[in-house]
C-alpha cells in the first residue's frame, strides 16, 4: 500500500531535505506534499488523503503545537500521525508536543537514517518497499 | 544544567552546529578576519524564563551558498537561487538557537524560540551592529571564510 506524506516547514531547504531522505529511503511513498506553515498543512489536509504529517514547531502564521491540536480535535485528522521536527531540545517542548498527542519527535539536525526508522516505526515495516 | 553567556560556548555550539548540519569545519579565529563585504545576516529572538535576548549569525555570501549546497547535498554553486542561501542561514540560526538555548538554560526551562529575519548587509553594518552585542564567537571555515555568532540578551549586559 503506497503512503502520502506532508512535509510543514518554513524552510523551503528543510522540506527539500526531508524529500530527498523520503526519496532514498527506499518507502512505499508515492506523494510528498509540502507547506510552508500550519494554515497551508490544514488547507492541505482538507482536500487530500495523508498518511503522517512531519511537521517543523517554530513557523510563522500557525506554529507545528497549533496545528497539532487542531488536527487532534478535528475529527477527521485525529488520529493522522503527526511527527515533530524542530531545533528546541528541551524536555518541556518535547513533554508539551506529547500532551498534545506528537506520534514523535526528532531533533534538527536530523540524521536520515533516524527519520528513515521513524517512518517505519509510524507506517509500519510494510511501507518498506522490497528490496530494501 | 545552565551555562553562563560567553563567546567560549557560542563558539562551542556554532561549531558543532556547523558540522552536524552542513558539514562544514570551523574554528575560532587565531587572528584577526578581516569582515567581507557582502554579507548575509540571520537574526532570531528567543525568550525563556531564564531569560531573553538575540541572537545574529552573519556569515559572507559565498559561505551562505556552500551552507544551502551541502544541506541540499548539491554541489557548491548548484543551489538553486539567491532565495536558498538566505534560507540555509536562517535554518542554521534556527539548529544553533536550539542547541545553545538549551546550553545556556538547561532541559526543563520553557523557551521560546523566534523565526528567523534573514537579510543582506554590508561590512559596515555589520561592524556597527557588533559594537552592541553582548557576546560574540568568531569561527573561520576551511576556506578562511569568517562566521560570526553573537547574542544580545534583553539586560544588555556585555560578557
Amino acid at each position: 500500500m503506497s503512503h502520502s506524506i506532508l512535509v510543514t516547514d518554513d524552510s523551503a531547504i528543510v522540506r527539500a531535505v526531508i524529500r530527498k531522505v523520503i526519496a532514498l529511503a527506499g518507502l512505499d511513498v508515492d506523494r510528498v506534499h509540502e507547506a510552508a506553515d500550519g494554515e497551508e498543512a490544514l488547507e492541505v489536509l482538507g482536500r487530500t488523503h495523508i498518511d503522517l504529517v512531519l511537521a517543523d514547531v517554530n513557523m510563522p502564521r500557525m506554529s507545528g503545537v497549533e496545528l497539532l491540536k487542531r488536527m487532534r480535535s478535528d475529527p477527521a485528522l485525529a488520529r493522522v500521525p503527526v511527527v515533530a521536527i524542530s531545533s528546541d531540545q528541551t524536555d518541556a517542548r518535547v513533554d508539551e508536543l506529547r500532551r498534545h498527542g506528537v506520534s514523535a519527535y526528532l531533533t534538527k539536525p536530523f540524521r536520515p537514517e533516524r527519520l528513515r526508522a521513524v517512518l517505519i516505526e509510524i507506517l509500519g515495516s510494510g511501507a518498506v518497499r522490497h528490496g530494501n | 544544567m545552565a551555562t553562563e553567556i560567553s563567546p567560549a560556548v557560542l563558539g562551542l555550539v556554532l561549531e558543532r552546529t556547523l558540522e552536524d548540519a552542513a558539514f562544514v569545519f570551523a574554528e575560532p579565529a587565531a587572528d584577526f578576519v578581516p569582515i567581507e563585504e557582502q554579507l548575509v545576516e540571520a537574526r532570531l529572538r528567543y525568550s525563556s524564563d531564564s531569560g531573553e535576548g538575540e541572537l545574529r549569525l552573519v556569515v559572507p555570501e559565498a559561505l551562505a551558498s556552500a551552507l544551502a549546497a551541502n544541506m541540499l547535498g548539491e554541489e557548491e554553486g548548484g543551489a538553486t537561487v539567491t532565495g536558498d542561501d538566505d534560507d540555509a542561514a536562517g535554518e542554521l540560526l534556527n539548529m544553533v538557537a536550539g542547541a545553545l538555548t538549551l546550553e545556556l538554560f538547561g532541559r526543563y526551562t520553557h523557551c521560546m524560540l523566534g523565526v528567523p529575519q534573514v537579510r543582506r548587509i554590508t561590512a559596515e553594518e555589520h561592524e556597527r551592529a557588533l559594537a552592541g552585542v553582548g557576546a560574540c564567537a568568531t569561527l573561520v571555515d576551511e576556506d578562511g571564510r569568517r562566521v560570526d555568532l553573537s547574542i544580545t540578551p534583553a539586560d544588555g549586559a556585555r560578557r
